[in-house]
């Protein structure tokens, strides 16, 4: 028997939307858009496109 | 006699949440939409040119005065330094691919900008609709039941629906439905051969306010207990036999509960995190411990990785760091740590944890999660 947790688990969807989650808090826990990505962001698109946004919104420069 | 139907079950204040869920810009497939920087993110070659006008019609559209040459710079150092990507240009043309080696010019790091000198803005203020039929996009929607009259009750489900006579009119006035359709509902969507012969059973206390309710089939059991006063539910357990495991049956069984829950305007789903990787499951989904279990939590999930020769010196020290945070939602960041490799270390962490959270519906940020995760539909009603 499995809990359904776990067989909810298998979600990329999901992986992003809780990744996101993580990068936000992250952010509003002092990390740098560098180090929030790295530690809890998982997808190569995911991470572009939080990289394309923030230098949107002028925070490289 | 003829129950009355609800086709507005809760409120506008309990339903609606108070900020964007997730900036639309952020999410793969739509960030950067419209930007100009967008051109460089579909793997094609494009003309220079096409990258300058678009950030010359983004300076011109935000009023801003991007430097292009700088902002191409940025992209380069950033994808060079991740490797997740590169920079491509040849002959002046462009493009974004995948992978880390490639013909992308390295600048160095100390250029004008730096990735980790960044801030990120406050969440944007969202327009919050002025009525429950029309929710802006990925907020939740009610869904409406017609209730039966008793005399169409189906004499078939006898065998199927298990409630006591006192408590059959207690559970239609108090979810505004029958019991065969709450069952309905719940297995919406789910293969026939599991659903006819499942049955439920439904039991109330506190004066027709609090209900147990339990619904069963071939190789699966589900318990919930609802507890209307507090507009929450707590998921009790969901057991499934291991040939059902990895066919979406519990994704659809959660969808199909927040349809529930909208229906009941309950707002906080309660769990008990411990069975089969739990601990590490429901917060991926975004439920949060109670305070006082964070604080037991986290120093336990700190001192095992301290012991654990495992996990690098990197992410002891990250460990380390998060469960310093008080806010309970640090345990988010715990589940979704990664190593150098980008690999999840979240479920060794938190393996064998033992937890009691709780989500919150009307969050914005864990109703987007717990959305994604059971794959409902962004505007389903």
């Amino acid at each position: 028997m499995q809990s359904e947790a776990q067989d909810m688990l298998n979600s990329p969807e999901g992986e992003n939307a809780s990744d996101l989650a993580a990068y936000r808090l992250a952010r509003e826990n002092g990390y740098s858009v560098s180090d929030a990505v790295k530690y809890f962001v998982g997808s190569p698109e995911l991470k572009l496109a939080i990289l394309l946004d923030s230098i949107l919104k002028s925070e490289f420069v | 006699m003829r129950l009355v139907p609800s086709s507005t079950p809760r409120s506008e204040t309990t339903v609606v949440p108070t900020a964007t869920p997730v900036p639309e810009s952020v999410r793969v497939g739509s960030a950067a939409a419209n930007s100009g920087l967008a051109v460089l993110r579909d793997g094609q070659w494009h003309d220079r040119s096409e990258f300058d006008n678009a950030i010359a019609a983004h300076n011109q559209r935000q009023g801003t005065n991007f430097d292009p040459g700088i902002r191409l710079d940025i992209i380069r150092n950033y994808l060079s330094d991740r490797g997740d990507f590169h920079l491509e240009e040849n002959e002046n043309r462009l493009r974004v691919a995948p992978g880390s080696s490639g013909m992308g010019q390295h600048i160095p790091t100390d250029t004008p900008a730096r990735i980790d000198q960044a801030t990120v803005p406050p969440p944007a203020p969202v327009n919050v609709p002025s009525r429950i039929d029309n929710p802006a996009p990925g907020q939740r929607q009610p869904v409406g039941f017609l209730t039966k009259d008793p005399s169409t009750f189906p004499a078939s489900e006898g065998d199927k629906i298990r409630i006591s006579p006192s408590d059959l009119p207690k559970f239609r006035d108090a979810f505004k439905m029958d019991p065969t359709q709450y069952k309905d509902t719940l297995l919406k969507g789910v293969s026939a051969n599991l659903t006819n012969s499942a049955t439920m059973r439904v039991a109330s206390n506190s004066g027709g306010q609090g209900w147990q309710i339990v619904v069963n089939g071939p190789g699966y059991e589900i318990s919930r207990s609802i507890e209307l006063n507090a507009k929450s539910v707590y998921h009790g357990y969901f057991t499934m036999s291991e040939s059902m495991q990895g066919q979406g049956l519990a994704k659809t069984i959660f969808s199909n509960s927040l349809d529930l829950y909208d229906h009941l305007g309950l707002d906080k789903i309660g769990v008990s995190a411990s069975l089969a990787g739990g601990g590490y499951a429901w917060a991926r989904f975004g439920f949060v411990p109670d305070p006082g279990s964070w604080s037991s939590l986290a120093s336990n999930v700190n001192f095992n990785a301290r012991a654990d020769r495992s996990l690098t010196p990197d992410i002891k020290a990250q460990v380390n760091l998060i469960s310093k945070i008080s806010d309970p939602r640090a345990i988010w960041l715990l589940a979704g740590l990664k190593d150098a490799k980008g690999e999840s270390v979240g479920a060794k962490l938190l393996r064998g944890t033992d937890w009691h959270g709780t989500l919150k519906l009307s969050d914005p940020e864990q109703y987007a999660v717990v959305r994604d995760y059971s794959g409902r539909q962004r505007n389903a009603k």
